[in-house]
């Protein structure tokens, strides 16, 4: 059991972890494992394992890899914040509850990030124009009732590229830029608003976010949306922060140990 | 945009490069009270080439080799000035080895502002370019001290360990205010994508050397390699993102 917490399985297993991590990301462009990935991007994994996976055996292979070593990661660091802090931390010992809650917290922010994986929906992309609909699952749609576009109409149909040149911070107000949606549940308005980038709006769990404009066939504007439900943001959102200032009062704690040490050295000579 | 001035691309540049290249010569040479006064002209020039930046973007410095490699620069040559002044000289030359290299890269590559965005004033984003490039920094600095004392222990309280907490705290809150930016705009707090691949990666990669037991962080291969690799592979792999995807 003992060796379940042992550092030197930390160190393999974070090493190990890195390094296929990184294989993912530097393969993620080559057609196999692009392929899993924006399949993964848009679906949930069981939905994904259920429906495309047999296809992929590389992606699979690579994803399937990676859940074994993020699980192993997840059993090291239990046995390690049970038998190395917990059982052996006092109740004065400030700095070792400070390790151990930033255990704690890293251990829920893996939880709830591999919990997302298997929860909530997402919808990408879905261009729309004013009097269209989406549906959503639940007996719920939504529907685009307006779009506010004061910007160069030019500047619609950009592909990513031309984008990141032309929209600029002149040239395109995204706060100026809206689009005006309504919830429907049942065929009947529930809520709506309007929504900007950075700005969606939510109801009943379902977000609706607005990622750009096009080109509509009659040559107005449409809004592009992302409609999604994802249930664990907030949950996820708190144990990283948790996380976050565990370590920022880890490393506050280990500066004033720092300097009291000095402060003695220097009674000392 | 505004074009890339020569102030910014040439005379900053070279400025900032001579001040450094004079710092270590001095250093070499014993020097340190030269070494700290060419630093000292050498920080100068990096407080000016970000002002000019900001001057000109109206925003702080965020991607892009020029801005990017500017601002890590800048807090590495600032980070060397408190070693120097506390009498870690050999930890203040690998600092300036460092932006010596990122100077000398930043050669062969474009040396234009990044085009403006309308997303730029968007709080999240500015935290997040701006938490990563300080992880840079600070992690480089880890890397200089790892190098400058070989097999030093890495564990228990030291300024060594300390700094590598404090490059980890800011790349992570770099992560959460990424997480906040990516949810916001597309829904997404974790996207299947070689950028967030990264990360997780690299992230890895810091918490390593804070988890080696004694005995591997007192080695002066094993414990040194586990010390430099966060900044320098945070540094490579956020500088080649950013000349892929620009």
């Amino acid at each position: 059991m003992g060796w379940l917490s042992s550092l030197r399985v930390s160190v393999w297993v974070l090493a190990g972890l890195s390094l296929w991590l990184g294989l993912g990301a530097v393969l993620a462009q080559s057609a196999p494992l692009d392929a899993t990935l924006r399949g993964l991007d848009q679906a949930t994994l069981q939905a994904w394992l259920r429906e495309t996976a047999s296809g992929q055996p590389w992606g699979l292979a690579w994803l399937a890899v990676l859940g074994l070593l993020a699980a192993s990661m997840a059993v090291n660091l239990t046995a390690c914040a049970w038998s190395r802090l917990w059982c052996r931390t006092h109740v004065g010992d400030a700095r070792r509850w400070l390790v151990l809650a930033a255990h704690a917290a890293t251990l829920a922010v893996i939880f709830l990030q591999g919990a997302s994986f298997f929860t909530g929906h997402s919808l990408q992309q879905v261009k729309l124009t004013p009097g269209q609909s989406a549906q959503l699952p639940g007996g719920m749609a939504l529907r685009l009732e307006q779009v506010t576009y004061v910007a160069d109409p030019a500047l619609l149909g950009l592909n990513r590229r031309q984008a990141r040149h032309r929209l600029t911070r002149t040239d395109f107000d995204r706060r100026a830029n809206l689009a005006r949606v309504t919830f429907l549940r049942d065929g009947a308005p529930a809520d709506g608003g309007a929504i900007g980038y950075f700005e969606p709006l939510e109801h009943a769990g379902w977000r609706a976010h607005l990622v750009g404009f096009h080109k509509a066939e009659g040559g107005g504007p449409g809004a592009v949306l992302n409609l999604g439900r994802s249930p664990l943001w907030w949950p996820f959102a708190a144990a990283y922060g948790l996380l976050l200032a565990c370590f920022l009062c880890l490393a506050a704690s280990e500066a004033l140990n720092l300097a009291g040490r000095r402060r003695a050295v220097g009674c000392g000579g | 945009m505004p074009a890339t001035p020569a102030l910014l691309t040439d005379w900053l540049h070279w400025g900032q490069a001579a001040a450094y290249l004079a710092a270590l010569a001095a250093l070499a040479a014993g020097r340190a009270r030269l070494a700290g006064a060419a630093a000292i002209l050498g920080a100068a020039g990096g407080a000016a080439a970000l002002g000019l930046v900001v001057w000109l973007t109206r925003r702080p410095p965020l991607l892009g080799p020029l801005e990017s490699i500017g601002e890590i620069v800048f807090l590495l040559g600032l980070m060397a000035l408190g070693q120097l002044r506390a009498g870690g000289g050999r930890a203040a030359g690998w600092c300036w080895v460092w932006c010596l290299a990122l100077l000398g890269l930043l050669l062969c590559l474009p040396r234009g502002l990044n085009p403006d965005s309308f997303m730029f004033d968007y709080p999240w984003l500015l935290a997040f370019f701006q938490c990563r490039l300080a992880a840079i920094a600070l992690l480089l600095l880890a890397a200089a001290r790892h190098l400058a004392a070989p097999g030093a222990p890495n564990n228990g309280a030291n300024a060594t360990r300390l700094i590598l907490l404090a490059g980890l705290c800011a790349f992570l809150a770099g992560e959460f205010a990424g997480a906040w930016w990516s949810f916001h705009w597309t829904g997404q707090f974790w996207r299947w994508n070689r950028g967030f691949l990264e990360s997780a990666a690299l992230m890895m990669a810091m918490v390593l050397p804070l988890h080696l037991p004694p005995r591997w962080a007192a080695s002066p291969g094993l414990g040194t390699f586990c010390g430099v690799l966060p900044g320098v592979a945070l540094a490579s792999v956020t500088l080649i993102h950013q000349i892929v995807t620009s």
